[in-house]
């Protein structure tokens, strides 16, 4: 017998092991990205955000962000909420946890599809003194339970025209 | 008035109290009855000092303000001292703070089984000598209160506390037993109160 035979069989077998392994490797790549993909995955791109005092002294914010779901999976946003900083009279700074206007609440999300939101909140000017707060987050809930935030700033609309 | 109510299911009584908030002092108490509220049941009425905590003072404060707010409610107790009850309200709207309120059976017992029955508790902010009827249109919070796993193991805690204050006092056992059982006749007869909202 040729004394080469064992070694080449050795070699071929170190081979498909090899390929058996880094198959191996790429299936489990492919579905912990298919796995990733399923999972909800929500880019916040915000478009305008601007707020105004009515005439009846209430605070008004308008926010127009587009919402793009980078998974394969469809989903909704279930609420969104604007979290806004503002001194308190006595002096410490608070947040306070504003929600939207009903009927302004989005949407559904089809798998790798962009909607553009518009977000109305409300609040009596009294509660902030008449003043509006100083910085905001933007946080919206899907519904798979997830929150995704925004840090924004928000300018007068009077001040912007 | 504002009002507040839960989103999420309660949590599980909890035998044993971790990680809370300094519970703040309910310096008075009362209750109210309309027939808009809990079906015109008598909801008790906490006046609680917040005087050094100025997020709970901001609380009552935004609240005239915004309105609706959103909170959870969980009931607990202290391993040090078991026979008294602690209720914490986390709200989340319109900002958020944790609320830890103790009670002491023996002396706001009623209060706890006013609650558990209206599933609700107005709050409001005082100091020690303020009462209702000397501030009838203060502010006040309704806060909807959830009793999921409670109810009963308050009522074998109230019992307790109630049957040791009387025994402290030098009633015999048996005597003690009754005066239990008549303290809590008297407070089912108050509670069954209803008012009518007039529509009937």
């Amino acid at each position: 017998m040729n004394p080469l035979i064992p070694v080449v069989v050795a070699l071929l077998g170190v081979v498909i092991a090899y390929a058996s392994y880094r198959k191996g490797r790429r299936d489990e790549r492919r579905a912990e990205q298919q796995e990733a993909d399923r999972r909800p995955n929500l880019h916040l791109d915000l478009r305008s955000a601007s707020y105004d005092f009515d005439s009846a002294g209430d605070l008004s914010w308008k926010v127009e962000l587009s919402v793009t779901n980078r998974s394969d999976r469809p989903t909704s946003v279930s609420a969104a909420v604007l979290r806004a900083h503002y001194l308190a009279p006595s002096g410490h700074e608070q947040i306070a946890i504003l929600g939207s206007e009903e009927g302004s609440d989005p949407t559904n999300l089809a798998a790798r599809a962009s909607e553009l939101l518009c977000l109305d909140f409300r609040a009596p000017g009294a509660a902030f003194g008449r003043s509006a707060p100083s910085s905001y987050e933007l946080l919206l809930s899907d519904a798979h339970g997830e929150d995704w935030s925004l840090d924004i700033g928000i300018a007068n609309r009077e001040d912007r025209s | 008035m504002s009002r507040v109510g839960g989103r999420r299911p309660q949590k599980r009584w909890k035998q044993e109290w971790q990680e809370v908030s300094e519970p703040v002092q309910v310096v008075g108490n009362a209750a109210m009855a309309t027939g808009a509220i809990a079906g015109g049941q008598l909801v008790p009425l906490l006046i609680v000092d917040v005087a050094d905590r100025p997020e709970l003072q901001e609380l009552f404060r935004l609240h005239d303000h915004l309105r609706e707010g959103e909170a959870d409610t969980v009931w607990g107790s202290r391993s040090s001292r078991a026979s008294t009850v602690i209720l914490v309200i986390t709200f989340r709207k319109p900002i958020e703070v944790e609320m830890a309120i103790e009670i002491v059976p023996e002396v706001h017992g009623g209060l706890v089984d006013g609650i558990l029955q209206s599933r609700a508790v107005y709050l409001q902010s005082g100091q020690a000598g303020d009462r209702l009827i000397n501030a009838p249109d203060a502010k006040r919070i309704l806060v909807s209160v959830t009793t999921t796993g409670f109810g009963d193991m308050w009522v074998e805690n109230r019992d307790s506390a109630l049957m040791r204050e009387f025994r402290s006092k030098g009633l015999s056992k048996s005597q003690a037993r009754v005066a239990v059982q008549e303290m809590n006749n008297r407070w089912s007869e108050i509670l069954a109160l209803r008012m009518s909202d007039g529509t009937e």
